[in-house]
């Protein structure tokens, strides 16, 4: 194994071998790939592992040829900031991590993917009684305007477990917020991460108690 | 575990050895799918159990260089919040060096 050089594109091409969907995957140059797939139109996908993604560096990838149709990055609870999420949109060039690629690969168009998570959690905002509206700030960030109600700013994590020093992070990485959501429906939230959380002055919830929270106030 | 496999677990134990020197209060663990045979993880778990405050910031510099070789996903746990999740146990996770 090479430790030296573009690995993160060596590293996303050795899983994607492993693909049912994949027929060959070739490094076309730094943090590029292209990737035949069985049936489909080969795609490109550029890789990278930054633990924060805005707007100029997600143009700089995207403008560097050749022309990605997926933008992988390998960097856990890596934020994507507003503009740049919104970029990816307007140029519809998905970005995420290897587990959204792999569900990518299967469709005709990548392009379109959206990851199911995001669908899920949009579908249960969407009809809930006491949402009046809501808008994507970020990959992690929402803030939803509720009937009769104050509104609130969530963010949303996906770790293996809510500890402390996950919403010290948060807090760290997206500023002020009023409520966490473990997107993780294993994830458990700590005793400890619950008292951060009330020192920061923020709320922890998973999806079915943060639901129930949308319909008061605190 | 393939060639590969094995020695991407040497790269890690190598870079664990060089973290817990510098911060030898905290214990170190990998789990999750570097452990599956014959299976190149999409990224390399690593348990981070620490006693004091600052520890979590001091061994995310530690391991930056280790990020400019594989993807990582730290999970950070004091010691009380390991003993309440026993998460160790759970997930089978191996301690390093």
């Amino acid at each position: 194994m090479s430790v030296t050089g573009d690995w993160t594109a060596k590293w996303a091409a050795r899983k994607l071998r492993a693909s049912c969907y994949v027929a060959e995957v070739r490094v076309v140059g730094p943090g590029r790939l292209e990737v035949e797939r069985h049936g489909l139109t080969s795609i490109t996908i550029a890789t990278l592992d930054v633990a924060r993604l805005d707007h100029e560096l997600l143009q700089t990838v995207l403008e560097l040829p050749p022309e990605p149709d997926f933008v992988l990055n390998l960097r856990f609870n890596a934020s994507l900031t507003a503009p740049a999420f919104h970029l990816s949109l307007e140029k519809q060039v998905p970005v995420g991590r290897m587990g959204d690629l792999a569900g990518a690969l299967s469709m005709t168009n990548v392009r379109e993917y959206v990851d199911r998570e995001t669908k899920f959690r949009e579908r249960g905002l969407e009809q809930h009684s006491r949402i009046a509206d809501f808008t994507r700030l970020d990959l992690h960030r929402y803030r939803i305007e509720r009937h009769a109600l104050s509104p609130l700013t969530v963010v949303f994590l996906n770790d293996y477990e809510l500890a402390a020093e996950a919403i010290r992070q948060a807090r760290a990485e997206h500023g002020t917020f009023d409520v966490v959501v473990a997107s993780n429906p294993n994830a458990r939230i700590t005793d400890s991460a619950m008292e951060v959380a009330e020192q920061l002055g923020c709320e922890v919830h998973k999806w079915g108690a943060f639901l129930s929270r949308l319909n008061r106030e605190p | 575990m393939s060639p590969e496999q094995d020695e991407l677990l040497s790269v890690l134990r190598a870079e664990a050895t060089r973290v817990l020197a510098a911060l030898p209060d905290i214990q170190l663990f990998a789990f999750g799918s570097i452990f599956r045979p014959n299976t190149w993880p999409s990224d390399v778990d690593l348990l981070v159990v620490y006693m004091n405050a600052t520890d979590p910031c001091r061994a995310r510099e530690l391991l930056e260089p280790l990020r400019s070789i594989m993807p990582l996903h730290v999970l950070f746990l004091s010691r009380d919040e390991e003993a309440q999740l026993r998460f160790v146990e759970g997930e089978k996770c191996t301690p390093l060096p």
